[in-house]
């Protein structure tokens, strides 16, 4: 009896934190998986006019070629900008914590600043200076004698453009775990390489490079799932746009050619072809990417503590 | 292998002078120990010897190469930190060959010489692991290993004992005077604790407030301090100070105190006849600091003084008393047997054929209970002693 008084305690306390996480976690999830195996849309929804459809979504996700070529850019997307939110980040801490660096605060403020603005507003100023004859990348392309750049009519420069617009807005939180990751580096191991007859670039390459890169591990991994559901930079810059015509595997396809993933899902549900159904498979095609990595993430940070 | 020798040397951080017009020179294979308090310069000289520091002003040479503007990495030196500073991401094997590595060893060499160099210090069964799985002695031995492999031209050592626990320390300074013996290196090594500094250096230098005090064998520094932060500085405990008037009574010259009066030494009344001030300091060692009744050869029985005992400290070979007489305190070294009560008189005699005579203001030691003459036709040894090394180029 003492037993079941126990239990029930027990149960009575953690229940509320229970409770919590089937509402907001569990609920959502079950339900998600529940959609991608209907034919659930905006049009059938209110009138459970929807029914079961088996694994057709995935089905047609699967063989449809623009999935595997959005899967394919959204990869390269994110490759591209956490090596060059790594890299630069790395760059400029580097730079900020040289002792010879005159005015540190203000660079400082400088290099952070595009993290401390809302970024819906940094995006739409880029996007405004990537107008073709008004923005301001254009003009002074002219000014000093080149031509104008498609950016956001080309597909090449389409893509450039938002990936100039993510780098310049994800250099800044790098900057500032690779500035805490340096920090951390006690300088006696720098003057140990240096008394070893390390230069200050073989310093750099062989013990503050290894040593910086173990501690921004999570930071990275977090950059790459923040940048493979990146939506505002590509809705707000080119609507995924612009439209271009594929050829994949003898059919022609016509496509945005900056979409990735996230945009797709968010097209799929909310503009043709209003499929909740197919926009859920494709989540869980995304979920089951950034899941694999996250198991990766764990090995790796295993594996850099031994 | 190579001389070390620094020419007067200046160090400026800002407006604070950490090392003033210091003159040095550290022979071949020989272990020099740089002794002082914290903030005494001692390790800024030795990281401008490693060129981890600037020279603000003066020259260093490692041979007969002025290496001011010479990067650490070409000075063929080696460096112990006093944290280690292994590298964390290596095993202790890549940590010991790092080194050898950038120097383009081939690879069969680089073994042959970590294995020798690890065998040599215990460390073969821990090559493959990382610094933190390894404890504070394996960690210190890590970092011997790595500056030895190299087989530099000059060891720095920045108080590479100062993170190990006492038992261990002891044992460790065992191992470097037997590394030293193995490998007649060069070696600079920096240390605050005069222990060390005795145990270990063929010469010390002591250091002030960025000032050289005096350089010298370990035991002259000890028997004959150049001034009074030297003699308060190396010795435990340390050496008792009391301000005295100089008397000349009848030919005989004595050092007065409140009550006290002393009949000084031959040695000592030859130089204070000729001394011009008639105020001094006094310096006594503890070890010249008996119980009179347990005293066998009591020189002189004017050097016995009535004091009352005050703290007694155990250590077990021997108890530190403290007593007092009049407004000054004496430390004195008891035998351990001996039992001493707090507050109660005793007879102390106190030898001042081991004490030394200061000047007031400016500290300089003045003369000694016995001359250095006496002492090396005594003791053998030669007087040495000086402010600064001026027998250098």
């Amino acid at each position: 009896m003492s037993k079941v008084r126990e239990w029930l305690t027990a149960y009575g306390f953690i229940a509320p934190a229970m409770i919590a996480i089937l509402l907001i976690s569990v609920y959502p999830l079950v339900f998600g998986v529940s959609i991608a195996f209907t034919d659930m849309s905006v049009f059938n929804y209110l009138s459970h006019g929807y029914k079961f459809i088996g694994f057709a979504n995935f089905s047609e996700m699967l063989t449809d070629p623009e999935t595997w070529i959005l899967t394919y850019r959204t990869v390269i997307w994110t490759v591209i900008n956490v090596f060059l939110h790594v890299s630069l980040g790395i760059a400029f801490a580097m730079l900020l914590s040289k002792p010879w660096l005159k005015l540190k605060p203000i660079f400082r403020l400088i290099l952070i600043l595009p993290w401390a603005i809302p970024s819906f507003i940094s995006i739409q100023v880029w996007h405004a200076m990537f107008n073709e004859q008004f923005g301001a990348i254009n003009q002074l392309l002219t000014m000093i004698g080149f031509h104008a750049i498609p950016w956001l009519t080309s597909p090449t420069w389409a893509f450039l453009a938002v990936i100039i617009t993510n780098v310049w807005l994800g250099v800044p939180f790098m900057m500032l775990i690779a500035l805490g990751g340096l920090n951390s580096i006690p300088e006696e191991i720098q003057e140990a390489a240096y008394v070893d007859g390390a230069s200050p670039w073989q310093t750099t390459r062989y013990i503050i490079l290894p040593l910086l890169l173990r501690t921004m591990v999570p930071a990275i991994v977090l950059g790459i799932i923040w940048t493979f559901n990146k939506f505002d930079v590509i809705y707000l810059i080119t609507q995924g746009g612009p439209q271009t015509v594929v050829t994949l595997a003898g059919h022609q396809k016509v496509m945005g050619a900056t979409d990735l993933l996230i945009t797709k899902i968010y097209k799929t549900a909310f503009q043709y072809p209003n499929s909740w159904g197919a926009a859920s498979a494709l989540g869980y095609l995304v979920f089951l990417v950034l899941l694999a990595m996250s198991l990766l993430n764990l090995q790796i940070q295993n594996f850099v503590k031994e | 292998m190579a001389r070390v020798y620094l020419e007067q040397v200046w160090k400026k951080f800002g407006n604070v002078e950490a090392v003033k017009d210091l003159t040095l020179e550290v022979n071949d294979g020989e272990f020099f120990v740089l002794l002082g308090p914290s903030g005494c310069g001692k390790t800024t000289t030795l990281r401008m010897i490693a060129g981890l520091e600037d020279v603000t002003k003066g020259t260093i040479f490692i041979g007969d190469r002025v290496v001011n503007d010479v990067h650490p990495k070409d000075r063929d030196i080696a460096m112990v930190f006093q944290n280690y500073a292994l590298y964390p991401h290596m095993s202790v094997y890549d940590n010991i060959s790092f080194g050898l590595k950038l120097r383009g060893l081939a690879k069969d060499d680089i073994k042959a010489r970590v294995d020798e160099v690890a065998s040599w210090l215990g460390l073969s069964e821990l090559l493959n692991r990382r610094p933190r799985e390894l404890s504070g002695g394996q960690r210190q031995r890590v970092a011997l290993a790595r500056a030895l492999v190299r087989q530099p031209k000059v060891f720095l050592m920045d108080e590479p004992l100062s993170n190990l626990d006492a038992k261990l320390r002891t044992q460790a300074r065992g191992e470097l005077l037997r590394l030293h013996k193995d490998f007649p290196t060069t070696t600079i090594y920096v240390t605050h604790d005069q222990v060390e500094a005795m145990t270990l250096g063929d010469r010390v230098a002591v250091m002030m407030d960025g000032s050289l005090q005096q350089v010298d064998n370990p035991q002259m520094l000890y028997l004959y301090p150049s001034n009074q932060f030297v003699a308060g500085f190396v010795g435990t405990p340390p050496m008792n100070f009391v301000e005295v008037s100089i008397l000349n009574e009848n030919g005989q010259v004595y050092l007065q105190h409140g009550t006290v009066k002393l009949p000084v030494t031959n040695d000592m009344a030859v130089m204070l006849k000729e001394y011009s001030k008639d105020k001094a300091m006094l310096g006594i060692r503890p070890q010249d600091v008996h119980l009179a009744d347990e005293t066998r050869d009591i020189e002189n029985n004017d050097w016995i003084l009535h004091c009352e005992s005050d703290v007694a400290e155990r250590l077990g070979t021997e108890t530190y008393v403290h007593f007092t007489i009049d407004d000054f305190e004496l430390v004195g070294r008891v035998s351990a047997v001996r039992s001493v009560t707090m507050g109660a008189a005793y007879d102390v005699y106190v030898d001042l054929s081991g004490a030394h005579v200061f000047d007031s203001q400016t500290g300089v030691r003045v003369c000694s209970g016995t001359s250095p003459e006496r002492m090396e036709s005594r003791l053998g040894l030669k007087d040495t002693t000086h402010v600064q090394d001026s027998s250098a180029n």
